[in-house]
């Protein structure tokens, strides 16, 4: 063997690998990637909440409910359906679209296919009403 | 000669290896920490969004709805007993965008963000003539109604009805005032029976004939006050950084 024949040092191959290994450990801790379940659940909370907000509010010339008026029949909703795109539209954050539907109607955007979309439904003494909230 | 290891490059390769995994270890634990923080903030924002709008809060109306008069007047100390372990935290309570409440700069922390209704009352007064009219619907729905009662020399209020119910009755008159409970779920219809004295006889109506009488008509008025619930969409914002 000769010696000037271009050895690579062990030891330096050997920290190498040690340093790529303890680097990339490293890394996990250091790179987080905010997770997408956050934010749906925040979504569904909206949702909720938009839903609640509906069953809180009453029309001034009726006992039940917005969402009941809604849900309960079509010229109830029709009568009902500006106020509820307005109470939706206030309680909501103004980054946020959301959409309504009852059997009587729907208010609102069309879903969006590639982002997360919270949902959230009431059933009330006159039907179902589902609401779909999302990150404009 | 053999390929032996060059113990200085060992020796340089231990070193840098041993500063790196306690470098990692270090960077590591922060994160540890950080995450830790990062899930207190979340949570202790959400049990304070979540106690804000409580049904029994000082802070609501109804649950889900804030009352705007109490709310507006957010203290730390409020927000401190709602919530015990945001005491020694930076707290940031805003609706639609406006902060109501800061203490320190929560800018880092965990944000909640709620959809709510923010409620207040809306008093009226209206004046009922009795010698023109002795019933009248309110307006709005309401849960209270306030009652002035000052009925003329020849006038006698003897009933006075909520829907067809009788809530103040008094053979030998009413007068002054009453607060009465009514409820939301009907509009408020008020009836008011009254008996005129003629001055040349003692012919009375009877109470079952309330809203008609022979003769002179009833003098006197009521005072009607009662107050209704005004709510309005807005968004509830919590900022929480430990």
């Amino acid at each position: 063997m000769s010696e000037s024949r271009g050895q690579l040092s062990l030891s330096l191959v050997e920290a190498s690998v040690g340093l790529v290994l303890v680097l990339a450990v490293a890394s996990l801790f250091v790179v987080t990637v905010p997770s997408p379940e956050h934010e749906t659940t925040r979504l569904e909370t909206l949702a909720a909440d938009g839903l609640d907000v509906l069953d809180s509010s009453r029309p001034t010339d009726e006992g039940t409910s917005l969402l009941g008026r809604a849900t309960g029949s079509r010229p109830g909703f029709v009568q009902e359906r500006s106020d509820l795109r307005e109470r939706l539209r206030t309680s909501l954050p103004p980054t946020v679209r959301f959409r309504l539907e009852t059997p009587h109607g729907t208010v609102g955007w069309t879903r969006p296919p590639d982002r997360p979309v919270g949902r959230a439904r009431a059933l009330t003494n006159h039907g179902e009403a589902t609401l779909w909230v999302w990150y404009a | 000669m053999r390929g032996q290891a060059n113990l200085t490059a060992v020796a340089v390769a231990l070193v840098v290896l041993s500063g790196l995994t306690v470098g990692t270890v270090f960077v590591a634990e922060s994160a540890l920490i950080g995450a830790s923080r990062e899930t207190d903030d979340s949570r202790l924002a959400t049990s304070l969004s979540n106690r804000l709008l409580a049904g029994d809060a000082p802070t609501t109306i109804r649950p889900g709805v804030l009352s705007e008069r109490r709310f507006t007047n957010l203290s730390g100390s409020r927000v401190d007993s709602l919530v015990p372990g945001v005491a020694t935290a930076a707290v940031a309570v805003r609706l639609d965008g406006e902060t109501v409440f800061q203490r320190g700069e929560p800018a880092a922390g965990a944000r909640v963000t709620r959809a709510t209704l923010l409620g207040r009352t809306e008093h009226r007064t209206t004046s009922i003539d009795l010698a023109e009219l002795r019933e009248t619907t309110l307006p709005h729905r309401t849960d209270s109604v306030s009652l002035d009662v000052s009925t003329g020399p020849n006038t006698t209020l003897r009933t006075v009805r909520m829907n067809d119910r009788v809530v103040l009755h008094n053979d030998s008159g009413l007068d002054g005032e009453a607060d009465i409970e009514s409820s939301t779920r009907d509009p408020t219809r008020l009836a008011f029976e009254t008996v005129v004295t003629n001055a040349s006889s003692t012919e009375n109506d009877t109470d079952d004939a309330p809203a008609v009488s022979a003769g002179p008509a009833p003098t006197g008025s009521v005072v009607v006050r009662y107050g209704y619930l005004v709510q309005n969409g807005a968004t509830l914002e919590v900022v929480v950084d430990v």
